[in-house]
């Protein structure tokens, strides 16, 4: 285990930890799995390319996840809001949909090919990593990722607001007997959630390349990662990114001909295992 | 709630059973004579398309409103079927029917092995994980080290020897050649779901669906019939891929693909869960749109809206919302003003 190897993991579970954390919360809160996550990202992607390319790469930064998360608005109010008394699935499908819509909107904007978006000068560079040169972006991509999620579970831990939302994805029906508005808990966490989908959307950019097959890719990722987590746990999709990201930044290095099918049969490995996935996940 | 009411019923056994059967059997025989109606090759090909669809909508519209479990991937079964019957004639050199009759097999044990692991998990669970089941195979299928069998992302063309019921490989490129047969399936399937819906299999699925907790305290068994079912929704998944790599004489990757899955699945809510004809008639309306779209390049951006307004405003399905508004609209039109409880 040479210790790029271990970075560059951590880079793309940091990366899955944005997604993943953000996807899990809604669940946890609202019991529906946003099938529009993928593409969420995939706008901040492109948000973040034209913002990058007008303004520069760190007021994108800022921008994109704040223009994202305003976008979680009108998710809540538009979308979960009035289907909250339909079934989960079917509103699932409805985001699923609207995934569809917004990704190919994005793709009549912008056209069908791949971009390539260039990091900010500043950290173009690599740096002295116990020994080893190490890009200077990644690292950084790691220190975001893992510090956004750091300040997310003191958020949840620490904060009464926090206790609120852990009590709600445990248990809906008593903790609404208890008095917790889980309404407007949720308006909070739907902008949570797109916002730091839209964050991972703009940190992609100088990293991999954005393309307009983006959404897809990611999103059946995070599914993937969601169900080896434990739907609706999120120290259980933290755990599950980190894992997946592992499991597929070595396999692509020591089985590259077996590399894509990896990340599917660590699933079928968990679901055996454990059915319900690593973490503890919603009671219901 | 619409939801409970709806699955309280079972599929419509109806009475007067008498009529009800010559009806279908009328129907049935009619269909035949659809190539001979139509004699534009064009129309007849999106029929085609639009049942092998159908057959797809009916497995997963059978699994939904019988188990409450969404077979989002069914693109896998679908996919397999395919891949299984081109395999089985070029590598295993089986003649054409011994060899469509294997593909369903297999993939009806495929479908018992996949069942067994993922039944058991929770409903959103299943759903992400066939999803996942469908890319793994694309992958799986598309790896260079498999290359020698499945021909990787070219694609395997379909060849047998022999014949099937008289017809020779390239006769089924031919829409009306292939006509009777994707018919006689997409009754047959819709046959079978019916009898199955109407057995004690499917009264005991769908209680298990309202309460599998209290299913097992009564001292039923909830694995099983689950597995049964899903297995049945794969091998018809299975039929229908056998079907299409006849049609179109060619199989790859793209078979597993999403898109396939998520034009089933619209085709199966369009149509309304809760009748046989409904995915059916879903997926010949799905696939006239799709063509009719598709051909101006916006497949996708239809399909999205089509799922958005179709859940949205028509939660029970097309087929039963005309249903409904129809005959109202009918009276209001002759003036009669008739209530149809």
């Amino acid at each position: 285990m040479s210790l790029t190897l271990i970075a560059n993991s951590l880079a793309l579970s940091s990366l899955y930890i944005m997604m993943a954390s953000g996807l899990a919360l809604i669940y946890g809160l609202r019991g529906v799995l946003n099938f529009g996550h993928g593409a969420i990202y995939m706008v901040g992607a492109y948000l973040g390319y034209t913002l990058g390319s007008i303004m520069g790469f760190w007021p994108a930064v800022f921008m994109v996840p704040l223009i994202m998360g305003l976008s979680g608005l009108l998710l809540e109010v538009f979308v979960l809001r009035p289907l909250n008394a339909r079934s989960h699935i079917e509103v699932a499908l409805v985001t699923f949909g609207i995934g569809l819509i917004l990704a190919h909107g994005i793709i009549w904007i912008y056209g069908g090919f791949p971009q390539s978006v260039s990091g900010p000068a500043g950290l173009a560079g690599s740096v002295d990593l116990l020994g080893v040169e190490y890009p200077a972006y990644r690292l950084f991509l790691i220190v975001i990722g893992l510090g956004s999620v750091a300040a997310l579970a003191c958020w949840l831990n620490f904060s009464r607001m926090g206790m609120f939302v852990r009590a709600v994805s445990q248990n809906p029906q008593v903790s609404s007997m208890m008095g917790i508005n889980a309404g407007r808990l949720s308006l909070f966490v739907s902008c949570l959630s797109t916002g730091f989908a839209g964050l991972a959307g703009v940190l992609v950019g100088p990293y991999l390349s954005i393309d307009p097959g983006m959404d897809i890719a990611m999103i059946i990722n995070c599914m993937i990662i969601v169900v080896i987590g434990g739907t609706g746990s999120l120290f259980g999709a933290i755990l599950a990114s980190i894992l997946f990201g592992f499991v597929q930044t070595f396999g692509a290095v020591h089985t590259p001909g077996l590399a894509v099918l990896l990340p599917y049969l660590l699933l079928i490995c968990v679901l055996v295992w454990r059915p319900q996935g690593l973490g503890r996940g919603r009671a219901a | 709630m619409t939801e409970l009411t709806i699955s309280s019923q079972p599929l419509r056994a109806g009475s007067g059973r008498l009529p009800r059967v010559a009806l279908a059997l009328a129907v049935f025989a009619l269909g035949f004579a659809v190539p001979a109606l139509l004699d534009q090759g064009y129309l007849l090909s999106i029929l085609n398309k639009g049942l092998l669809l159908g057959i797809l909508a009916l497995g997963i519209a059978f699994l939904m409103h019988q188990c409450g479990l969404v077979l989002f991937g069914i693109a896998s079964f679908y996919g397999v079927g395919a891949y299984g019957f081109a395999i089985l004639t070029e590598t295993g050199g089986l003649p054409g029917l011994p060899a469509a009759i294997l593909a369903i097999a297999l993939c009806g044990a495929f479908s018992f092995l996949v069942g067994a692991v993922i039944v058991r998990t929770r409903p959103l669970a299943f759903m992400m994980i066939t999803l996942a089941l469908g890319e793994l195979l694309r992958h799986l299928t598309s790896i260079p080290e498999l290359r020698g069998i499945t021909h990787g992302v070219d694609g395997m063309i379909v060849n047998f020897q022999g014949t099937i019921l008289g017809y020779e490989v390239f006769d089924f490129l031919d829409p009306a050649v292939f006509w009777p047969f994707v018919w006689t399936a997409a009754c047959g399937t819709g046959l079978m779901m019916w009898l199955v819906a109407n057995s004690m299999v499917g009264r005991t699925l769908r209680a298990i669906k309202e309460n599998e907790e209290r299913m097992r305290f009564c001292g039923f068994g909830t694995y099983l019939p689950r597995l049964l079912a899903f297995s049945l929704a794969g091998s018809i998944a299975g039929i229908a891929g056998v079907l299409q790599a006849l049609a179109s004489g060619f199989v790859s990757p793209e078979l597993f693909g999403l898109v396939t899955s998520t034009n089933a699945l619209l085709a199966a809510i369009t149509g309304g869960l809760a009748s046989i004809a409904g995915p059916v008639l879903g997926g010949v309306a799905f696939a006239a749109a799709l063509d009719e779209f598709g051909a101006l390049g916006y497949s996708q951006l239809f399909t999205g809206i089509a799922v958005v307004v179709v859940i949205v405003a028509m939660p029970r399905g097309l087929v039963v919302t005309l249903g409904t508004i129809l005959p109202g609209l009918l009276a209001r039109f002759a003036g009669k003003g008739r209530d149809d409880a």
